[in-house]
């Protein structure tokens, strides 16, 4: 008999069942079903400017994939062993290489608590192909070099929380620089290799800091190991997309010995602060503004080319290329309004203004380097994972895209 | 008048050919009287069936278990929101498959008619689902798992071997994730879901030890407390445990049917207690409600083995996110929405986001839930859901009635059991479900004039005007009440009986010797509802007396613009 046969209605949905039961098969999931279910289920995180991916088959291990940025972007892997990676202590080891041929390898060992923060590291770079547009303010875009460079570098760190919102601390690292073959169409003076300083010796630096923080910030950086002040992350980063509310202050000092001649011996100051301010909770607006001064003093009236500090690119002056100006000093200022316009993406409209300068006294604020433009910001639980800033400048428009919170 | 006595002879006896002998001489018969009558449609036109209204869905059919497959292989939301956004939303869903003859849902392995249809104690709505015993106080819990989550989660085994599931909230927002649970559990109970049991406890560290033989280690137990003690020793842990499982299948998809399961015999997103599930969800504020958030499990009854259907995580529910509040906008829109994306980032975010005055009061354990700028037609769940996609006038009606009848004295009762530290807290919520419940009712419980409730005593059909009880709206609808015989065996109308206005909850039944009648309730703003009389004869007999009374077998409303 049908089930439209039936005379009972529960009859005729029993026979139905009964009709299912006899066609019934195992679910049989689809290719966009295995796609989907292999994608969800990799563990992800960022870290500033690293994506972490984990995928189930190497979360046992302890191993991740690493995409990061060398100069290019870079692919790699991360360990960090299961019994070294505890709540409160972290060891990892991360090897990455870059389409352009450049690699790093860099190994932490940590521990961390309510009130101290201690880690060791160690890392060595290798960039077959560093850009150079020369020194100063005044460098072109159209006279660019390049050269290669070998870093090493071991050290370590130590910091004490004053006060929940503080931190004081310092750190000791030995640095070694090897700089190679230099190509490109500079005039000679600012060529490496012939009047620029460090371009023709291998330099060892001796690097003793000490610094000091003050964050009151909604959304401070964790106290990640490797990437507070020790020099195993970029000394110039950027204003957190991050935070809403709060300020924050970084002041620091490190002395660099030129551990072998004494002829390049200096030492920087940095003073970085931030202020992020609502300005309107309701419409979800907010105001950041980040100034920054970096500036060097040695008995020599000498540094390293490679070791000034640079300004252009996503985390400076974002209408510029990266490293687009370098010199032994660093005056900087952004300034962001942001909204959220998705409760995963913020939108900004941005400023920013920097300036390189040899000498104290040659710094001249009314002839920055501007740079303005628009920003979009991909956050998830309020970390941001990506970002795209679309600058202009005097040099034209450029876009970059970064991964992680960069400012 | 003879389909009854044929059906029922039909589906009473073991095979064709008894069949055939105890019907002969009711084949004469009924030759005779169709002729007689004029009538000639088939019996697949019938409308109503002997066992109509289905109170209970054979769902529960000894079935083998499908196999247990990983908690979500599917994103089903993200291909939703790609399927919203490609192509519109139907404009006229069909009607859902599951329902009774009297716009009802049967009782299920996915829903069991509660609290409307046999009004629940103060005991019983503050009982919720728990059937079974919360874990023994004798001796210690071991525990066998703690979970890597947002919120502190641990699996343990009580002393008499059963497993329970640990939660604790946050230490920044106490009483947010466990309150939701207790309040939320309850409140689905009642409605008819199935819902894991939920039973809150001041657990003291003592309670806890590791379990031998697994990782766990009491270093580890520390961990997972670290900021959950409150200032008398004590930890506050909502446990939970689904009862009866045989074996863990894996959550249901809110589209399609199990091709593994032969008693899911009814496209998901047909279902009316899935469809309006939206309502409930509005009501509740459960924005995150996908399908991760639910749960098949196979269990066994009565020697039969079948798959029952839960709803899981609720936690989330209320102003809860979980770790932490819900976001604003949850509730208000889907995750992606992209006109206003583009109209915030067209306007600097100076407009495109409404749901930004929508504040609470900070309150502990609340979140963000509230009743301003609710609006039942416009909340959407975070993710697309194809049954919430699919949500008829009808179900939302269905929803709405249920919803509607819980009393503000209900929702106090249950809103205890979460037993927030803040009074205020407390009042907050029962007034904010009560202000919600009152949306819900003034958004959907119009329909078919908004009556329900139909019952036949004696000589006359009685109802509850639901729009004009519960909506604070004045009885001044002024029915047309007209009167027929329906042939039920060819789905027609007969001869009209009588027709007449009134405005009263109670109409006398014309005298007729019909063994069905059909009246229609017309109201002149808010559309129609039409009742379906049996006549509740024993099988055998012919020619009924008049006498005999009347029960409701039929309902269908329709709306203002006839849907």
């Amino acid at each position: 008999m049908s089930p439209e046969r039936a005379a009972h209605r529960a009859e005729r949905w029993k026979q139905k069942r009964r009709a299912k039961r006899e066609d019934m098969h195992p679910p049989e999931p689809g290719f966009l079903e295995q796609v989907g279910a292999f994608v969800s289920n990799i563990r992800g995180s960022v870290v500033p400017r690293r994506l972490i991916l984990t995928p189930p088959q190497l979360d046992a291990s302890g191993l991740s994939l690493l995409v990061r940025e060398l100069g290019e972007p870079a692919g790699g892997l991360l360990y960090k062993p299961p019994p070294l990676n505890e709540a409160d202590q972290l060891t990892s080891l991360q090897g990455t290489a870059g389409i352009g041929g450049q690699y790093a390898t860099e190994g932490l060992f940590g521990f961390e608590s309510e009130r101290y923060v201690g880690y060791a590291y160690g890392r060595y770079r290798h960039s077959p192909e560093e850009r150079f547009y020369g020194l100063g303010p005044n460098s072109r875009r159209s006279t660019t070099s390049s050269f290669r460079r070998d870093e090493g570098l071991f050290g370590g760190l130590f910091g004490v929380s004053l006060a929940p919102e503080t931190l004081i601390g310092g750190h000791v690292s030995y640095q070694l620089n090897r700089i190679g073959t230099v190509y490109g169409d500079l005039s000679d003076g600012q060529r490496p290799g012939r009047m620029l300083p460090g371009a023709d010796e291998n330099v060892d630096f001796l690097m003793m800091g000490s610094f000091f923080e003050y964050d009151s910030r909604d959304t401070p950086y964790k106290r990640a190991f490797g990437h507070r002040f020790a020099p195993t992350e970029n000394r110039l980063r950027g204003v957190s997309v991050d935070a809403t509310r709060g300020y924050y202050l970084a002041a620091e000092a490190t002395h660099n010995l030129d551990y072998r001649h004494n002829d390049f011996s200096f030492t920087r100051f940095t003073l970085d602060m931030r202020e992020f301010i609502p300005i309107n909770e309701e419409l979800l607006h907010g105001f950041a503004v980040r100034q920054l001064a970096s500036v060097t003093r040695s008995s020599s009236g000498q540094m390293p080319f490679y070791r000034m500090t640079s300004l252009g690119g996503s985390r400076s002056l974002r209408g510029f290329g990266a490293d687009r100006f370098r010199d032994r000093n660093v005056a900087l200022v952004n300034a962001e309004v942001r909204c959220e316009i998705w409760h995963r993406l913020d939108m900004a409209l941005f400023t920013d203004a920097g300036h390189v300068f040899r000498e104290v006294s040659g710094l001249n604020v009314l002839t920055p380097r501007v740079g303005y433009g628009v920003g979009f910001r991909i956050k998830k639980n309020g970390q941001t994972l990506g970002r795209l800033d679309i600058a202009h400048s005097t040099e034209g428009l450029r876009t970059t895209i970064n991964v992680g919170s960069l400012f | 008048m003879l389909d009854r006595c044929f059906n029922r002879t039909v589906a009473d006896t073991p095979s064709p050919r008894s069949t055939r002998a105890s019907c002969a001489h009711w084949v004469g018969l009924l030759l005779v009287w169709g002729l007689a009558a004029g009538v000639s449609s088939p019996a697949a036109a019938q409308r109503f069936l002997p066992d109509d209204p289905l109170w209970s869905d054979p769902d529960r059919m000894d079935m083998p278990f499908p196999a247990p497959q990983p908690v979500e292989t599917v994103q089903e939301g993200p291909v939703e929101l790609l399927r919203r956004l490609l192509a519109p939303p139907i404009e006229t869903p069909t009607p859902a498959a599951n329902v009774n003859t009297v716009e009802g849902v049967p009782n299920s392995s996915w829903y069991t008619n509660r609290h409307y249809r046999s009004p629940r104690s103060d005991a019983a709505l503050r009982r919720g689902p728990n059937t079974t015993p919360d874990p023994a106080q004798q001796g210690s819990w071991q525990v066998e798992q703690i979970h890597d989550s947002a919120l502190p989660r641990a699996t343990i085994r009580d002393s008499t071997g059963r497993r329970f599931q640990l939660l604790f909230d946050t230490e920044t927002y106490p009483e947010l994730a466990t309150g939701a649970a207790m309040v939320s559990s309850r409140l689905l109970h009642a409605l008819g879901y199935n819902v894991p049991h939920y039973w809150l406890h001041d657990l003291r560290r003592d309670r806890l030890a590791p379990s031998p033989n697994t990782p766990v280690t009491d270093a580890a137990i520390d961990s997972l407390l670290t900021h959950t003690l409150r200032t008398d020793s004590t930890y506050r842990a909502l446990v939970s445990r689904i009862p009866d499982v045989e074996r863990r299948i894996g959550p249901f998809s809110f589209r399609g049917r199990r091709v593994d399961d032969a008693n899911d015999v009814f496209p998901h997103e047909d279902r009316r207690e899935l469809r309006s599930l939206r309502v409930v969800a509005a009501w509740l504020h459960h924005s995150m409600i996908r399908r991760r958030h639910t749960l098949d499990v196979g269990v066994q009854e009565d020697g039969r083995r079948f798959v029952r259907h839960y709803l899981t995580n609720l936690h989330i529910t209320l102003g809860s996110a979980g770790a932490r509040p819900k976001p604003r906008w949850s509730g208000h829109k889907h995750v992606l929405e992209f006109d206003q994306v583009l109209q915030r980032a067209a306007t600097i975010g100076l407009s495109g986001a409404p749901w930004l005055e929508t504040n609470v009061p900070h309150l502990p354990g609340l979140g963000h839930f509230g009743a301003i700028g609710f609006v039942p037609e416009e909340w959407r769940p975070e993710w697309p859901s194809p049954a919430f996609q699919r949500l008829a006038p009808a179900d939302a009606f269905w929803a709405a009635k249920n919803i509607r009848h819980f009393s503000r004295s209900d929702l106090a009762t249950i809103v205890e059991t979460a037993d927030y530290s803040s009074d205020a807290t407390e009042t907050y919520i029962v007034e904010t479900l009560r202000r919600r419940r009152d949306a819900i009712g003034r958004a959907y419980l119009s329909r078919g004039g908004g009556l329900g409730r139909f019952t036949v005593q004696g000589d006359t059909l009685r109802f509850r005007d639901l729009h004009a009880q519960y909506n604070d709206a004045p009885d001044s609808l002024r029915r047309t009440i007209t009167w027929h015989v329906f042939k039920n065996q060819s789905n027609e109308l007969g001869r009209r009986l009588a027709q007449s206005t009134t405005r009263r909850e109670a109409i006398p039944i014309p005298p007729s010797r019909a063994r069905f009648l059909r009246v229609r309730l017309q109201s002149q703003s808010l559309g129609e509802t039409r009742v379906f009389l049996r006549r509740t004869l024993p099988q055998t007999t012919l020619f009924p007396p008049m006498s005999m009374p009347y029960e409701v077998v039929g309902i269908k409303r329709r709306g203002e613009r006839g849907n």
